[in-house]
């Protein structure tokens, strides 16, 4: 899904998948990177599934490098 | 049963028969021996028979997972692979080590606990090259035609973590290139492309194995007993990590300088620093590390103009590399993605080739023993042929395949003994730091000799130094002092303080008893899972021993103290003895090698003068120094000074009483 809020740079990323562990964490109670509403597709993409909670943004408070930002 | 931190199950893959079975994690060995190292230590007693060929079907390959892997907790990805290896560890008869391979993941480690599983327990042979998939419940021994022979390392890692992808990402994977496909010694496994896992030779029983890779794909979950309390420790850590001076500093210019000291001989760099920076495209970090240690790195200009260096922490190769003498940065990037794409050992194979290359200007060997070819030093297109005769088995590639001891019978030269070109070797293997590298501390140094399969990248048992007890200081916030260490000890790695007043004076401390309290230690990193540099060689925010007994409780819900945690790192290494006696690896087989005795007490010449081993405080070290930090570690250890081996009180002390008829015929 098109997430309005979040804005997303794929070269950022150091693929450490906090934004997954975090969002599979709260949604489901377990740490599960499959069942996380962010994917993860490098080199080219981040994007969003369709599950994903319009406005949430957990994943930006637990990227550590900026790949995943709130967008202005 | 719920298990919490654990997956709960082990799984047993046959590749012989193709049978497949799964069992309940016993809760009971869980909590004795922790859970991936150890866990992988308790199982390989039973399931290896001692004496039997590491190449043979027989010996098993135990893949374990650390307990808070597969969670948040801050550089929590580790995997790890148990195995008796295949590199010859005497030069007077034939006996092999049984050790461990740690290796940090993206996906690999993570995606085995999401299947399900704590560990995976490999035996047989399967009847043709195979890779082993692993999706939740569905295991299947599968075909590997299309890749074994035909893809390298890294082409192998991207079409199985696509072929067997998830929904939102890829598959986690462990595969071998040529080098493990044809028994090379010096062959090792890839974790997700970037990490190695198994050097001194896990790559060649895997292919004895005739398996090319594992891949894991999970969708189970991993399930902590006490969320609330896990994520209040995870997010403190992780503040306290993002809150520090250095955090995203990069490599500080200091460290890089102490790695430049790590060739030996030492040859100064021909490369500006600013190369490696300004060519580097990625940066990569294990899953859950919120910092990096690795990254890619792209060749700007010249011959190699375009292409890339993936996942690597580019200081070490640049500065093993400077032996060779190669005189364009491309050169060393070409060289060093050639040999991860064959899955070859990075630091043994430039050594190696530098070694063999040296051999042939000096006229030991010649065109006859190289199959024709001149070698150079310095010429890059000879290292390559070299390489390729290297994994090909071809004239001296035969016996470059087969090890150092091999090689240097073959050609008349003790690799170990070569002052000028040789490697100090260990057990049939090259050590990972010179001596005179002692930057860190000695301890470091110690690290490189005593253990059963000697210090790998990221296993070190240093602690961060400041500028009082250091010759470099790395930050001016970090200023610290030998009571800072001291209390480090203590406060960090869960001593006692009547472990401090044994290892410390006023003005100085024990070297070799401070290595056993930091081994102790590191067997708790290896089966939690947690690398303890968290992406910083010389900050490890993550050395920090009573926050992983907290997180260890709330994770599993099995409380521990962090004394208690410290003891279960301490039985692993007993444990990990044990195995390795039963293997004949006792007494002089670890004797400090001959070389790392000489190199000791001779300097290498750098810009700023002569460069001896020296202890923190930047004083000479002498062999007696040496052999007396020996004798403290094993004193420290409560084992046999002389047998170096654990004693019988020591084992009823750690609760390994069943173990005592395996030390018995050795002890007074």
């Amino acid at each position: 899904m098109e997430k309005t809020n979040i804005k997303v740079e794929p070269k950022e990323c150091t693929q450490c998948y906090c934004c997954q562990l975090i969002c599979s964490f709260v949604f489901t109670g377990a740490f599960n990177p499959e069942k996380a509403r962010i994917v993860i597709d490098l080199p080219d993409r981040i994007g969003f599934t369709d599950e994903c909670i319009k406005g949430c943004s957990l994943c930006v408070q637990y990227c550590p490098t900026g790949a995943i930002t709130l967008r202005k | 049963m719920d298990y919490y931190g654990y997956a709960g199950k082990i799984l047993y893959v046959d590749l012989t028969s193709g049978s497949i079975e799964k069992q309940q994690l016993d809760t009971e060995l869980a909590q004795k021996f922790l859970g991936g190292w150890g866990i992988n230590y308790r199982l390989e007693y039973d399931l290896l028979k001692p004496g039997i060929d590491p190449l043979s079907p027989d010996n098993p390959i135990i893949i374990g997972v650390g307990v808070l892997c597969g969670t948040l907790a801050p550089a929590s990805s580790k995997s790890m692979t148990t195995m008796k290896l295949p590199i010859c560890a005497s030069k007077r008869e034939k006996k092999y080590i049984v050790a461990t391979a740690v290796s940090g993941s993206r996906r690999f480690g993570a995606m085995i606990k999401n299947a399900g599983y704590d560990h995976i327990v490999i035996t047989g042979r399967a009847k043709k090259p195979s890779y082993l998939k692993i999706v939740d419940d569905d295991v299947e021994i599968c075909d590997a035609s299309d890749l074994w022979g035909k893809k390298d390392v890294y082409e192998t890692s991207d079409e199985l973590a696509n072929r067997h992808r998830g929904k939102t990402g890829k598959a986690g994977t462990w595969v071998i290139g040529k080098a493990g496909e044809n028994l090379v010694m010096a062959s090792l496994g890839f974790v997700d492309r970037t990490n190695t896992m198994g050097r001194w030779g896990a790559g060649a029983v895997l292919g004895s194995k005739n398996l090319k890779a594992v891949v894991v794909l999970g969708t189970k979950g991993v399930k902590v007993a006490e969320p609330k309390r896990f994520m209040m420790l995870v997010d403190r850590k992780r503040q306290e990590i993002m809150s520090h001076p250095a955090y995203h500093t990069g490599l500080p210019e200091a460290l890089r300088t102490s790695f430049s000291i790590g060739g030996t001989p030492l040859v100064k760099s021909p490369y500006p620093p600013e190369v490696f920076d300004l060519t580097r495209c990625a940066s990569i970090a294990c899953m859950s590390c919120i910092e990096c240690c690795k990254g890619s790195h792209q060749i700007k200009e010249g011959r190699f103009a375009g292409d890339t260096l993936h996942g690597f922490f580019i200081t070490i190769g640049e500065i093993r590399a400077t032996r060779l003498r190669l005189p364009h940065y491309g050169d060393v990037m070409k060289l060093l993605d050639l040999i991860q794409r064959a899955g070859l050992c990075m630091f043994t194979g430039l050594r190696m080739l530098n070694f063999v290359t040296r051999l042939y200007e000096r006229g030991v060997i010649s065109t006859k023993d190289t199959g024709g070819l001149a070698l150079r030093t310095g010429d890059i297109d000879s290292y390559i042929q070299l390489l390729e005769k290297w994994l090909n088995r071809e004239d001296i590639g035969e016996y470059m395949a087969q090890g150092w001891f091999a090689l240097s019978k073959r050609v008349g030269v003790d690799a170990g003994a070569d002052f000028e070109d040789g490697v100090p070797m260990v057990r049939g293997s090259e050590v990972l730091h010179d001596v005179r590298w002692g930057t860190y501390s000695p301890a470091y140094m110690l690290a490189q000799v005593v253990r059963p399969k000697p210090l790998q990248v990221h296993q070190d048992s240093s602690f961060p130094a400041g500028e009082d007890v250091h010759r470099d200081t790395y930050w001016p916030e970090y200023k610290r002092s030998l009571n800072d260490v001291r209390r480090d000890l203590v406060e960090k790695t869960g001593a006692s303080e009547n472990d401090a007043e044994r290892i410390f004076t006023a003005e100085d401390f024990n070297v070799g008893r401070l290595e056993k309290h930091s081994e102790d230690a590191l067997g708790v990193y290896n089966s939690l899972g947690t690398c303890m540099s968290g992406g910083h060689c010389d900050w490890e925010p993550m050395r920090d021993i009573p926050l992983l007994a907290e997180l260890y409780s709330a994770a599993t819900g099995f409380e521990v103290t962090p004394r208690e945690l410290k003891k279960r790192g301490e039985r692993v290494w007993n444990m990990e003895a044990l195995l390795n006696v039963r293997e004949g690896i006792m007494g002089e087989d670890y004797d400090p090698p001959t070389l790392w005795l000489e190199h000791t007490e001779k300097p290498i010449q750098v810009d700023a003068g002569d460069y001896y081993a020296i202890d923190w405080f930047g004083r000479r070290v002498t062999k007696n120094d040496m052999y007396q930090w020996l004798d403290d570690y094993y004193s420290e250890r409560g084992w046999d000074t002389r047998k170096r081996i654990p004693t019988r009180e020591k084992l009823s002390e750690l609760g390994l009483e069943e173990f005592i008829e395996v030390v018995k015929p050795y002890l007074p």
